[in-house]
């Protein structure tokens, strides 16, 4: 009896697994009908049923049979049209865009300079209040201050962010000290456990939102923080370019693809506790002897 | 007691381990790849200030879309290490900046061709003709070329001072090499076989 009721429920799990197929985790729903209302890119294969099935999106005859560790997920083919450097235009082949990005958080004031409320709440449990003078750990933060910049920015959005991620010298531990001993009227926060994290350097509030006496409030601000920081020409781009020929030539072919730079000169910058294009942010923490 | 002594030392040999055997960031490494450069920061900030350019002029964080760490590590050392191409601009080609090659490389050895041996003066003329500009990255004023080609006199006071020839003995002795900078060992033989 009991080998029966056995056999029977591995039957039935059987059925549901052929119900419901099973794909990688964060994948897109498969066996669902795509609404009439959405315009699917005419190079993605989809049946008259309009039916999302695998083939729609991957080109990899039966991918549906191979092993996941074992597709070859940089084949043109795994999905349609790659490879994607960034997954997220393969999405927007068939999902609109605009209507999919998200808002700027960081423009908090409205066209009155009241603050938008709710994009405070990205980051806070609670709304904080504009005048007070809080410590990093009274402002009630959704996740801790070295992760939350994550939720929507890489964890490498520049050159060099990596690098500073860590816990500062003892040289530099004391240059700074001494800077913000000189200059109260800055904060240069560490992660809790004395770490270099995003907020460090800059500022995720725009001018106006923190009152201006508050070092919290201490910022550049040459551009807007709608279009974010603006880079122009340099004078020393060949030079650089030059500089760095041989060993980007070398990168692209250890790394199997082109890999550039081009030197472009910071111009305008946007939430940044001190300007860093005149060397006032380095300088803080980095001092030489000579 | 001996026991609690000895797990104490084999956690901070441990550690001390642990500590060698972290990987080195670029800075770290830099040194021993480029270890004849003197790069004064300070010296430099004045004039970078002056010309609207400061550290991320050689210290790049512009924005970048790669997110394999390992290739982010090794883009960083590129982006952070301003070579020969950024120092010679101002160094060499514009000569904006003091030109003294011992300036940067104290030790001149580490910059010095492979074929600039012993005797290579007796043998330079063919690398000068074939490209005179890759001499030129180095001896920037042509007075040292002219120092030795230009020198006419024959019993002057030239290079030596008078009466040399009857007090060389000594200093062929001590140093030959500076002899043979501009004397090869025919120039020796001229008077020395025929005294033979």
């Amino acid at each position: 009896m009991r080998r029966l009721l056995g056999a029977l429920a591995l039957m039935l799990a059987s059925v549901a697994a052929a119900e419901k197929p099973k794909v990688p985790p964060l994948h897109h729903l498969v066996d669902i009908s795509v609404p009439d209302s959405m315009r699917v890119d005419p190079a993605l294969p989809l049946p008259a049923d309009r039916k999302l099935t695998c083939p729609v999106c991957h080109g990899i005859k039966d991918i549906d049979k191979k092993d996941f560790d074992k597709v070859d997920k940089d084949d043109p083919g795994f999905l349609r049209g790659g490879p994607y450097r960034d997954l997220t235009q393969f999405c927007f082949r068939c999902h609109n865009q605009e209507s999919h990005q998200r808002p700027n958080i960081h423009a908090m004031l409205d066209d009155k300079g009241e603050i938008k409320k709710d994009h405070c709440l990205y980051c806070h449990e609670k709304v904080p209040e504009r005048d007070r003078r809080y410590r990093l750990e009274e402002v009630r933060l959704r996740a801790p201050p070295d992760k939350l910049c994550w939720g929507c920015h890489l964890k490498t959005p520049h050159l060099n962010a990596l690098e500073h991620q860590v816990k500062p010298s003892k040289k530099v531990k004391k240059q700074r000290e001494a800077f913000l001993r000189d200059h109260p009227e800055v904060i240069l926060p560490l992660t809790s456990d004395g770490r270099v994290t995003c907020i460090t350097c800059h500022t995720p509030h725009p001018p106006g939102v923190i009152r201006k006496d508050l070092p919290a409030a201490h910022q550049v601000a040459t551009a807007k923080v709608e279009e974010g920081p603006v880079y122009g020409d340099s004078p020393w781009e060949k030079v650089i370019a030059e500089d760095k020929r041989e060993r980007f030539a070398e990168l692209s072919r250890k790394y199997g693809r082109p890999l550039t730079f081009r030197y472009r000169q910071i111009q305008k910058e946007a939430l940044l506790r001190l300007p860093a294009k005149d060397g006032q942010l380095c300088r803080a923490c980095h001092v030489f002897d000579q | 007691m001996r026991l609690v002594l000895l797990t104490l030392l084999l956690c901070w040999l441990s550690g001390q381990a642990a500590e060698t055997a972290k990987e080195k960031r670029w800075w770290e490494k830099r040194e021993a790849r480029k270890p004849d450069i003197y790069f004064p920061h300070n010296v430099h900030m004045a004039v970078m200030e002056q010309e609207g350019d400061m550290c991320m002029l050689c210290h790049s964080f512009q924005k970048t879309e790669e997110k394999d760490p390992k290739l982010l590590q090794d883009l960083s050392a590129v982006v952070n290490e301003p070579l020969k191409a950024v120092c010679h601009d101002c160094h060499v080609v514009e000569r904006r900046a003091p030109w003294r090659c011992e300036l940067c490389h104290p030790d001149k050895t580490k910059i010095w061709p492979a074929d600039h041996n012993f005797g290579y003066v007796q043998h330079h003329a063919t690398a000068a003709r074939r490209d005179e500009n890759a001499c030129r990255e180095c001896h920037l004023e042509l007075s040292f070329c002219t120092d030795c080609h230009f020198r006419r006199e024959i019993s002057g006071i030239g290079y030596h001072p008078l009466g040399y020839i009857t007090l060389h003995g000594m200093e062929a002795r001590a140093m030959p090499a500076n002899c043979g900078r501009c004397h090869n060992n025919f120039y020796c033989d001229n008077c020395h076989r025929r005294r033979r």
